[in-house]
C-alpha cells in the first residue's frame, strides 16, 4: 500500500498541463487535551490508539471509507521518507516522527496526520486544479472525526491551532503548479508581490526554500480567520486562473521570439534522458520540466510522452520513490545509475 | 537640523505623509527612525492587508498583566508573547484581536449555538408581546423558550 503513487499524479482535472495538483488542509486540535508539543509520550500515544478504533468503527467507515493506520515508529525509514515525496507527511514530521501516525484512505487522496504541530491534519489532494472537490472530502472527514472528537473551538476564533497562523478556520488550501517560462522570464517576482499583498504566498516545490526544483510551485493561502472556507478557496483559485493565463503568455511569447532555443533546450533535455548513464535527482526534475513544456507546446518525442508519466517521475526520481520502484534500498551511487534506468523505462524510450 | 521626535540628535531622514492631498514633513535622526520603523512596516502592512496583519499584535501591545497565567497549561502570557504558540485551548485567552471567525463551527457547537440564538429572538418577541398585553400569545412563546432552554440544558449535560 505504501508503495503506491498517490492520484494527485494522475494528470485529470482542469488545468492539469499546468497545475499538477490540489490540497486542503485542515488542523483540528481536541479541547480536553494539551496540543502535540506538551503532551507526553503516553498521552501521544494514547490519541494514535484512539484513532485507531476510531477509524475502525463502523459508523466512520460508512461516512469516509476504508482507511489504514500506520505508525511512524514501525516504519521503514525509506517508507517514512517516501511519505514525505508523496507529499503526505512534512519535512518536520520527518525529522521526529516518534509517536506520530498518518492515517490513510485507500487511493492516499485523504490522510489525517496525527500528533504533528497540531492533534488532526486533515489532507485531501487532488489531480489538476480542483480545490472544490479536495475542500468537500477534508470537510466530509472533519464532519466523521467530530463525532468522535470534543474539537478545540472558540467562538470568536473559530478552531483553535498551536500556530496562531492556522485559527480560524485552520484552512489551509495549496495548488502546486509548473510555471517554467514564468520562471525563465522572470514575471515570477511580480506574481510573488502581488500575490503577498492577497494574503497569498507561493513556495518551492518542498516548501521555504526549494524555489525553482522542476519549476514546481506551490501556491496557497497564508491567512485562515475573519473569511469562510470557500472565499478563501475561491480567492485562491482567482488567483491560480490569472497565474495559467500568464504562464501560458510568457509560453507563447518564449516561442515567439526564440523558437530554435526554446526547441534545443527541449530536445537536448529528452536527450540527456535517453542518453544518460548517470542522473542525479534535480538534473532529472529539471528535465522533465522541459519535456512537460514541451509537451504543452506540442512537440513530438521519440514516443507520445503524456503528463501522467511526467508526473509519476515527479515522484519517483526522488530517493525513496526510486527504490521503492525498484523495490530495493541503494546507495547514492547506484541510485544515480538506476534513476537513468527509471526514466526510460517511464518514458518508453530506448537506451 | 535637530530630531524633531528626541530633539537631541542630528537629523538625518525626512518622513513625508500623505492625508487626502495635505503633506507633512518630519526630520528625524535614525535611531528614532528605526524604533519606528516597526510601527511604519506594521502600518503599511496594514494598508495591504487590514484585517489580517493585525491579528497578532499581541507582542507589541503595552499589555499590564505579563503574568497573567493559563490556568490549563500554565503558560504565562510573558511567556506566550515569545513562544507565540498555544499550548491548550486555554491560552486563546491571551489573544488579542478584532478579528472574529466566520468560518465552519464544529456541528456538536452549532445546535447550542442555533438555540441560543433562536431563545435570544423568541424573547424579544416576548417582550413586545407583554408591551402590546397579548398575553395569550405569550405564554405561547414563554413556553416554547421554557423547552428551548430545557433541551440546550440537557444538551450541555450529555456533551
Amino acid at each position: 500500500m505504501i508503495n503506491k503513487l498517490p492520484n494527485w499524479l494522475d494528470a485529470k482535472g482542469h488545468a492539469s498541463d499546468i497545475v499538477i495538483s490540489s490540497r486542503v488542509r485542515l488542523a483540528r486540535n481536541i479541547d480536553n487535551l494539551l496540543f502535540p508539543h506538551c503532551m507526553n509520550v503516553d498521552e501521544k500515544d494514547k490519541l494514535i490508539d484512539s484513532i485507531g478504533e476510531t477509524i475502525a468503527s463502523s459508523s466512520f467507515k460508512k461516512e469516509v471509507g476504508d482507511m489504514k493506520l500506520l505508525k511512524l515508529d514501525e516504519l521503514s525509514g525509506l517508507d517514512r521518507e517516501f511519505l514525505l515525496e508523496k507529499h503526505l507527511i512534512s519535512p518536520n514530521m520527518l525529522d521526529n516522527y516518534h509517536n506520530r501516525a498518518i492515517v490513510l484512505g485507500l487511493d492516499e487522496s485523504i490522510s489525517i496526520l496525527i500528533n504533528e504541530e497540531d492533534h488532526f491534519r486533515i489532507q485531501s489532494f487532488f489531480s489538476g486544479l480542483n480545490l472544490e472537490d479536495a475542500f468537500v472530502i477534508a470537510d466530509k472527514v472533519d464532519d466523521a472525526l467530530e463525532k468522535f472528537y470534543s474539537y478545540a473551538y472558540h467562538e470568536k476564533y473559530g478552531y483553535l491551532t498551536s500556530c496562531p497562523t492556522n485559527i480560524g478556520t485552520g484552512v489551509r488550501f495549496s495548488v502546486m503548479m509548473h510555471l517554467p517560462a514564468l520562471s525563465m522570464t522572470g514575471g515570477l517576482k511580480d506574481i510573488q508581490r502581488s500575490l503577498k499583498s492577497e494574503g497569498f504566498v507561493i513556495r518551492g516545490f518542498f516548501g521555504e526554500g526549494s524555489e525553482g526544483y522542476g519549476s514546481l510551485y506551490q501556491i496557497s493561502n497564508q491567512f485562515t480567520i475573519g473569511v469562510k472556507e470557500q472565499e478563501i478557496m475561491l480567492g485562491l483559485e482567482k488567483r491560480i486562473n490569472d497565474i495559467i493565463v500568464k504562464e501560458k503568455e510568457s509560453r507563447e511569447r518564449l516561442f515567439k521570439q526564440k523558437p530554435f532555443e526554446m526547441q534545443d533546450m527541449i530536445y537536448r533535455a529528452f536527450g540527456n534522458l535517453k542518453y544518460s548513464v548517470l542522473l542525479t535527482t534535480k538534473e532529472g526534475m529539471n528535465n522533465v520540466s522541459l519535456i512537460r513544456l514541451g509537451v504543452e507546446r506540442g512537440l513530438s518525442f521519440d514516443e507520445v510522452i503524456n503528463y501522467k508519466q511526467l508526473n509519476s517521475l515527479i515522484v519517483l526520481s526522488h530517493p525513496a520513490g526510486l527504490q521503492s520502484y525498484f523495490g530495493k534500498s541503494m546507495s547514492p551511487e547506484e541510485r544515480e545509475r538506476k534513476r537513468t534506468r527509471l526514466f526510460k523505462e517511464i518514458l518508453k524510450i530506448g537506451g | 537640523m535637530i530630531c524633531q521626535i528626541c530633539k537631541k540628535n542630528e537629523a538625518t531622514i525626512c518622513m513625508v505623509k500623505m492625508t487626502n492631498n495635505k503633506k507633512d514633513t518630519v526630520y528625524i535622526c535614525p535611531t528614532c527612525a528605526s524604533q519606528m520603523e516597526d510601527k511604519l512596516i506594521g502600518s503599511i502592512n496594514q494598508l495591504l492587508s487590514p484585517m489580517f496583519e493585525t491579528f497578532f499584535k499581541a507582542g507589541n501591545t503595552l499589555e499590564v498583566d505579563n503574568n497573567q497565567i493559563c490556568p490549563t497549561c500554565g503558560q504565562t502570557k510573558r511567556e506566550w508573547q515569545e513562544s507565540n504558540t498555544l499550548n491548550c485551548k486555554d491560552c486563546a485567552q491571551f489573544i488579542d484581536s478584532d478579528i472574529i471567525h466566520n468560518g465552519k463551527i464544529p456541528r456538536n457547537n452549532k445546535e447550542e449555538l442555533y438555540v441560543i440564538n433562536l431563545i435570544k429572538e423568541k424573547e424579544s418577541h416576548l417582550k413586545k408581546l407583554i408591551s402590546e398585553e397579548k398575553y395569550e400569545e405569550a405564554a405561547v412563546i414563554r413556553d416554547e423558550i421554557k423547552g428551548l432552554k430545557g433541551d440546550c440544558s440537557n444538551d450541555k449535560q450529555t456533551s
